[in-house]
Formats: structure tokens, C-alpha cells, sequence
């Protein structure tokens, strides 16, 4: 009887020494979507906020799932934080002038804790619609406007020259 | 000009250079700890027409505060306290040598501030705000010994106007090169700096009791609300052991940048007032009037001078500073408000590890419960992604009964799921030992 309430006694001990210690593996990201309009040529940025909800340091990653999208940056590909610490993110969207269209892709955060054995992490995907549009050309840089310019130009020189030599 | 002279035991008036506006006035103390200054018409007479002669001269040493990030906490936020030094309340490093700090609890309760780490700009400490009230940060930064050198005017190409050189710890002075030096040249002080800083937080944003003296040996007392810094005068009294030094003999400068200072002298009971009229972040400094007082210490007539040099040597003794920050406060005059935005995604998985224990070939493993929380403001869908190089894990992982590929559940904001892990170990594994592997849980707002 003694021997077994001692086995209590240390049972709960043990588990409160072991409570304060126990933390999750968390991870907090905003927005949850992402929409983006972008002409080609142009570039866009938007701001992820990456936060640690847990009591212990962590590691994070952030990355594009679709590889084949290389014209999307990340300004901080990886980091760590410190325990309820956030960190903004920089996503730049620069599409050449040969994008268009429409681009569905998730903007992965993932924070991976790595022991020996059976890893275990918890991620984040934030779904991301791009839409890529032609860039809009000023009508200054605008070939046909150039054209134009100049042979109106021309046209007035001649007639100018024209009335002097009368 | 040179002018020397002697007042009285204590009180000593020496190397006055009119052509440079610096008047140094030295204080000799008595042997033992504590210093003071006493009470001195020609003193006081002498340190305001040096107030007055010596503004162009004084010289922006180097000074110790302390950076916090809020005056205002939440009560259990963890507040992060830094010690840095530099000039015109830009921090250019961690202040070197001796540094401390104390805390001054709610309940008037002094404890040690450990030193957590340091980096390039500041010494770090902190401490878990648990009460309710006003905390006062007191900081002590005790740094090497200087030379103050009197080299003349345009010895010093990097501030032509400057007369003095300053040099830090031991000096080999045969080394040195004098070629720009006055033939008169000649060590003016080689003192020791104590630096004490000072720092408020409160969990209430409460800073009626910021008015008590922390016991700091020079001490900047703010006798205004500090949640009217900004808005107009601000009454301060600085205390040397508890006790004010005569008028004149303190300056107190109020600091929000290079450009941004207001400066007046301390009365016979201590106080000044600053117009502090710009709402922003404030460092507020004290030191002896006209950089001209020494608290303490002696001549020594085999100080190190130029040929033509015939004064009474340097005066090596200690020099005393404080600092009070004094951070804008989110709206003072008002009620301050705060509010915290929630992430939109945020979860977390417990436990951090699993062990599915020693299994044989066919064997299926105990379920493990593992729970997701979901602390966001958005509903989840929680996915699971496993990867190995061994298929151990891949092959046999089952969430809920599900292949862990197939598995899906929906965790609404602010509730939890436990879920039941299970490795079914396959007949034909062809591994033995420990299996490594990753779990990843996945979430997307639904």
C-alpha cells in the first residue's frame, strides 16, 4: 500500500515537472489567401505576417510549391523565431513578358522540428491566384504614337519651309 | 589663457582656456565612497559664467542607456531590456567593461537583471512583467579609464574645432604622434566613467510613483507625469546620493536627436525644467555643468604634458553621468489602447515526437493521439504529408484508420481533433533499426 502511493506520488510529480515543459508544434501565417493582379513586365509584392505561437524557438521555411513558377521571390526563404515572435515576409510577384494569364500556386511556411527518429512539423499553405495581364504602354513610349509624332512633325517643318520659300 | 585657482580643499577651479570656452571645475573629495559636492557661492558663481563661456566646448561623450521597446506593457508580457552606448541617443555599441542592472518590482522588491546574451548594439536582459504597476530598470555601466588631453586647436583633423583628444585605457604616449599638438599640451583629466541609467514600465500604464527615488548614486527624478512627455515643460530634479548639488552645478539635457536638444541647469534643489514640446522618444542626461566638475579625485603633477606646460598636472578622479529614456506613449493624455490581430491560419500539434515503439515485421503499433488546436480566426482543413527513404512510414502510416495520403479533417477556429496514429509495419519491410521519417500536418483556411 505504501509502495503504491509512493508510485502515485512520483507519477504526478512527473507529470508536473513535465507539464510547464510540453509545447506544440505551431505555426501562424496571414493572410490565408492570396489574390494578385499583375501586369507582365511589372512586379507586385505582397507581405506574409509568419508568427511562432509556441514556447520554444523555431525554425521556419517559406517556398513556392509550384516549382515551375520562377518569378516568384521570397525575401526570407528561411529563419527562425523566437517563442510568440512574428516576422513579415516579403512575396514579390516579377513575371516576364512572356507570362500571361492565370496562375494557381500555394505559398508554403512550414516549421519542421528535426530529431532522430519520426520528424514531426506543421505547415501552412496559402492558396495564391495570380492573374497576369499585358502591361499597360504609356502612350509616350507607344510605337504607333512615336510614328505618329514624328510625321506630324515632319509635316509641319514642310510646311513651314514651304511658305518661306513663297 | 590659463587660470588656476584654488578655492578651497574641496572645491578647486583649474585650466580654464577662455579662447576654447571650456572651464574645467574640479571637485576633490575627501577619502571614502561617498563623494559630495558642497555648497559654494564662487563655485556657483564661477560654474554659471562656465555654463555660459563653455557651450561650444563641451564635448558629447560617450553615454549608457536604456532601450526598451514599450513603457506600457501587457501584465505577463516578457520585457526586453537593452543597454546600449553611443552619442545624441543613437546606440553605436554594448557598452564595454563593467554593466549591470536591477530591477525595482510593483512592490518595491530590487532583483538582479541577469545578462541574457549581447550583440553588437546592446547588452541584453529582461524580465517577465507579473505585477501589476510600475517597474523601474535601473542600469550601472562602469567603463575603462579616459585621458582628456589638452592638444590645442586644429590638433584633431577630424573636428578641427576641437582642443582635446580623448584616449581610452593605457596609453604609450612616446608613440604617439604629437606633430599636430600645441607645445603646452598636457593630460587635463584621466577619470573613470560611472554611467547610470534608468528606464520605466508599467502594466497599468500608471506612472504616478515614477517620482520616488531608486537609490541610484546620480539620479534623474521625472516630477511631471511621464504621460505628458511631449505636450510642454517637464520638471526634472537630479540627486547626487539622495541629495541635490548647488545650483549651477548640473546640467540636464533632454536629447530626441543630433539636431533635437533642449538643455537647462539644475537649481539648488535639484530641478530644471525642459520644454519637451515634440511627442516622441526622449533621452534625458545629466552630467556635471559645462563638463567642467570633477566629483572626485586629486592632481597629479607627473602627468604626462608638453614642454611648455607648467599647470598643476592632470586630475585623475571619477566622472558621473545619468540618463532617464523616456518613451512616447501610445495615446497619452487619453486612454491607451491596444489590440492584437489574430493570424488568420494558426494551429499547433501535439505531442512534437512520435514513437511508435519496437515492432516486428506484420505488426501494427499502439495508436498515438495526437491533437490539433486551432487558434486562428479561420476554419482549417488539415492535411498530412509524410516522407522517408525507406517506405516504413509512407507504406503503413495511418491517420484515424485512413492511409495518411487519404486522410482529412476540418478543425473549426478556436476548437481542437485528436486523431489516432497507427504504423502498420509491412510483412515484406525489408529495414531493421530505428526508421527515420517526417510528419508534416498541413492546414489551409476553409
Amino acid at each position: 500500500m505504501k509502495s503504491k502511493t509512493i508510485g502515485i506520488v512520483s507519477l504526478v510529480c512527473y507529470l508536473l515537472i513535465l507539464t510547464p515543459c510540453a509545447y506544440g508544434m505551431g505555426i501562424g501565417a496571414t493572410p490565408a489567401t492570396m489574390e494578385i493582379e499583375v501586369g507582365n513586365s511589372e512586379s507586385v509584392q505582397k507581405t506574409i505576417t509568419v508568427s511562432n505561437p509556441e514556447d520554444a524557438e523555431m525554425e521556419f521555411r517559406v517556398y513556392n510549391e509550384d516549382e515551375s513558377i520562377d518569378w516568384i521571390h521570397i525575401s526570407d526563404p528561411t529563419f527562425a523565431l523566437e517563442p510568440h515572435q512574428k516576422k513579415e515576409v516579403t512575396v514579390r510577384f516579377v513575371p516576364t513578358a512572356d507570362e500571361m494569364g492565370k496562375f494557381d500556386t500555394k505559398i508554403c511556411i512550414v516549421s519542421l522540428k528535426i530529431e532522430d527518429g519520426f520528424n514531426m512539423g506543421s505547415g501552412v499553405k496559402i492558396p495564391t491566384h495570380i492573374t497576369i495581364k499585358e502591361a499597360a504602354v504609356p502612350v509616350y513610349t507607344n510605337p504607333a504614337t512615336i510614328i505618329l509624332i514624328i510625321s506630324w512633325l515632319c509635316i509641319i517643318l514642310i510646311c513651314v519651309d514651304r511658305l518661306r520659300r513663297h | 589663457m590659463t587660470l588656476y585657482v584654488a578655492i578651497s580643499r574641496n572645491y578647486i577651479l583649474h585650466d580654464t582656456k577662455v579662447n576654447l570656452s571650456i572651464t574645467e571645475v574640479c571637485l576633490n573629495q575627501e577619502q571614502g565612497g561617498k563623494q559630495q559636492m558642497k555648497s559654494s557661492t564662487l563655485f556657483v558663481a564661477f560654474a554659471t559664467i562656465c555654463v555660459a563661456l563653455g557651450a561650444t566646448g563641451i564635448v558629447s561623450a560617450h553615454q549608457t542607456w536604456i532601450d526598451i521597446d514599450a513603457m506600457c506593457v501587457d501584465i505577463g508580457d516578457t520585457v526586453d531590456v537593452r543597454l546600449t552606448e553611443g552619442h545624441n541617443f543613437a546606440g553605436e555599441g554594448a557598452p564595454p567593461f563593467d554593466v549591470s542592472a536591477e530591477l525595482v518590482d510593483p512592490a518595491g522588491v530590487k532583483t538582479p537583471l541577469n545578462k541574457t546574451r549581447e550583440d553588437d548594439l546592446h547588452w541584453h536582459s529582461g524580465f517577465d512583467s507579473d505585477q501589476i504597476g510600475l517597474y523601474t530598470i535601473l542600469g550601472r555601466h562602469v567603463d575603462e579609464f579616459w585621458w582628456k588631453v589638452y592638444t590645442g586647436l586644429g590638433s584633431r583633423p577630424d573636428r578641427p574645432n576641437s582642443t582635446y583628444t580623448y584616449f581610452p585605457g593605457e596609453v604609450n604616449w612616446s608613440e604617439i604622434d604629437k606633430s599636430n599638438w600645441t607645445d603646452d599640451w598636457h593630460v587635463v583629466r584621466h577619470y573613470k566613467p560611472y554611467k547610470y541609467s534608468k528606464a520605466f514600465v508599467s502594466t497599468n500604464c500608471d506612472f504616478s510613483e515614477a517620482d520616488r527615488a531608486s537609490e541610484q548614486p546620480l539620479e534623474i527624478i521625472p516630477l511631471d507625469d511621464v504621460a505628458t512627455t511631449g505636450t510642454g515643460d517637464f520638471e526634472f530634479q537630479v540627486l547626487w546620493n539622495g541629495e541635490p548639488l548647488p545650483n549651477g552645478t548640473i546640467a540636464i539635457t533632454g536629447t530626441r536627436d543630433v539636431e533635437t536638444k533642449v538643455s537647462a541647469i539644475c537649481d539648488d534643489e535639484g530641478k530644471a525644467t525642459l520644454p519637451l514640446n515634440i511627442s516622441c522618444d526622449w533621452l534625458i542626461t545629466a552630467n556635471a555643468a559645462s563638463d567642467s566638475a570633477y566629483w572626485d579625485g586629486e592632481y597629479n603633477d607627473t602627468s604626462p604634458h608638453g614642454e611648455n606646460y607648467t599647470g598643476p598636472g592632470g586630475f585623475v578622479g571619477n566622472d558621473h553621468r545619468a540618463a532617464l529614456t523616456l518613451l512616447q506613449l501610445r495615446g497619452s493624455n487619453t486612454v491607451a489602447m491596444r489590440a492584437e490581430i489574430q493570424s488568420e491560419i494558426q494551429f499547433s500539434v501535439t505531442p512534437t515526437y512520435l514513437d511508435f515503439g519496437e515492432l516486428g515485421l506484420g505488426d501494427i503499433s499502439d495508436p498515438a493521439t495526437i491533437a490539433i488546436r486551432n487558434m486562428g480566426s479561420k476554419d482549417l482543413k488539415s492535411t498530412v504529408e509524410v516522407t522517408d527513404t525507406n517506405g516504413l512510414y509512407t507504406k503503413g502510416l495511418r491517420i484515424n484508420a485512413s492511409l495518411w495520403g487519404e486522410f482529412e479533417t476540418a478543425v473549426p477556429a478556436d476548437e481542437s481533433v485528436s486523431l489516432d496514429a497507427e504504423l502498420h509495419v509491412p510483412e515484406n519491410f525489408a529495414g531493421s533499426g530505428e526508421m527515420e521519417g517526417t510528419i508534416i500536418f498541413w492546414a489551409e483556411a476553409i
